[in-house]
């Protein structure tokens, strides 16, 4: 596993996508497209999620 | 916008099994391009564009004499290198009277051949290093069995079709699907500096369709894990794990309570709307079973031809209807749309290589 790694997670239980930036920000989604758009436009809106932020 | 039926230069491809390739002419077009296979004395696998270069006859329908090639027109002849030696009547060979040679390398149980420019590598020859490996191919670990169907379909239509598991509770039903494939929630990762797609599944506790139970022996229900692994744009693995429901790897130690299956694809355009479909079933249980070899190679190669029929199909509404309308894609497609990022890449790379050599002066 190398670092640069983008992951989208089906959420269990939902119909939700969570997509995780190799720079650790994270972005919810209800469509793949959508998902995989905001997580290519590094670093574009990829703010670090602080830790105990609402999501 | 249709999946695309571009196919990425610049690559490494499977061309066939290692064992279809022997003293014979073998014929087989890779990304357009009709090339004849066949192993040297010394047992390396020669590989040359399948056309003379007087007029055009198939080298493949040609006969041997030693390690050259005669052509069956005319009699031009080609040694291993592609050169021509010897035409008839006359003593002098044209100095561009040659065919393409191939690099090939022979690797997990394939020929792997270089589609491209070697300087597009970066390297001359090809760099091997880039191919990616599946060692459980040539393991005595492993028992696999295997086979190759023709479809009539694009590339991008059978990687979206491996990437999307979901698609076996309604394609393959009474085979390899059940209902809990399509409810589970799925893990994508696109691995940049890798170059490869992981997409993961991981079913608790699954209904266990009848080529698992067959094949284990396993009596009830499963944990299904189905863990895919493509490296773009030849190779896909399925890490299928296998074990009575509740049984999970153990925390140290091997995972022996469960049965393990590689299922391996091999996606290599034949044109760009025919594709080569090489797949294998790898596992690490009932190794010198023929029984559970003989099932197993019938009941995938009957997937397989699922799939094959279906994308066929497909193939042709996509001829007919042409690229004017909108994909939906849903959760289930995160998977398949990385991949084809990937691709995509790969072809606007080589676009990109073969754009710069023709503007140099």
């Amino acid at each position: 596993m190398t670092a640069n790694v983008f992951r989208v997670r089906w959420v269990p239980g939902a119909d939700s996508l969570l997509g995780t930036c190799h720079c650790g920000a994270e972005h919810l989604s209800e469509d793949p497209v959508e998902a995989w758009s905001w997580l290519l436009a590094h670093p574009a809106g990829h703010d670090p999620v602080r830790e105990g932020a609402p999501r | 916008m249709a999946p695309t039926t571009q196919v990425p230069r610049n690559q490494w491809y499977v061309a066939a099994y290692g064992t279809e390739i022997g003293t014979d002419l073998f014929a087989r077009t890779i990304c357009g391009e009709p090339v004849v296979f066949y192993r040297d004395a010394g047992g390396a696998v020669v590989a040359l564009a399948d056309r003379c270069v007087h007029r055009r006859f198939p080298l493949s329908k040609s006969n041997r004499s030693g390690d050259t090639i005669i052509c069956g027109y005319h009699g031009f002849t080609y040694d291993k290198t592609g050169a021509c030696v010897a035409v008839p009547g006359q003593a002098r060979v044209p100095r561009t009277a040659r065919v393409k040679s191939y690099q090939t390398r022979e690797q997990d149980s394939f020929v792997w051949i270089w589609i491209g420019d070697a300087e597009a590598a970066g390297t001359v020859p090809a760099d091997t290093a880039s191919i990616p490996r599946a060692p459980w191919l040539a393991d005595p670990g492993y028992t696999t069995v295997g086979g190759m169907e023709p479809l009539r379909a694009r590339h991008s239509l059978l990687l979206d079709n491996l990437m999307d598991l979901s698609h076996e509770t309604y394609l393959h039903g009474g085979y390899i699907g059940t209902p809990e494939v399509a409810e589970t929630p799925i893990t994508t990762e696109a691995d940049e500096d890798a170059g490869v797609i992981r997409v993961s599944r991981h079913m608790d506790d699954a209904e266990c369709p009848p080529f698992y139970a067959k094949s284990t022996g396993i009596d009830g229900r499963i944990t299904r894990w189905q863990d895919i692994e493509y490296f773009p744009p030849c190779l896909y693995t399925l890490h299928s794990r296998i074990a009575p429901a509740g049984v999970l790897p153990p925390a140290d130690g091997p995972d022996d309570q469960a049965f393990h299956l590689k299922i391996t694809y091999a996606l290599t355009p034949e044109t760009g709307t025919s594709t080569h479909d090489f797949w294998m079933v790898s596992r690490d249980f009932a190794l010198a079973d023929d029984e559970v070899s003989a099932f197993l190679t019938e009941n995938n190669r009957e997937v397989v031809i699922q799939d094959v029929v279906a994308l066929n199909l497909l193939e042709q509404i996509l001829r007919t209807d042409g690229d004017a309308y909108q994909e939906l894609s849903i959760n289930i497609d995160t998977g398949g749309l990385a991949a084809r990022r990937l691709v995509g890449n790969l072809i606007r790379k080589a676009d990109e290589a073969a754009a710069g050599r023709v503007s140099l002066p």
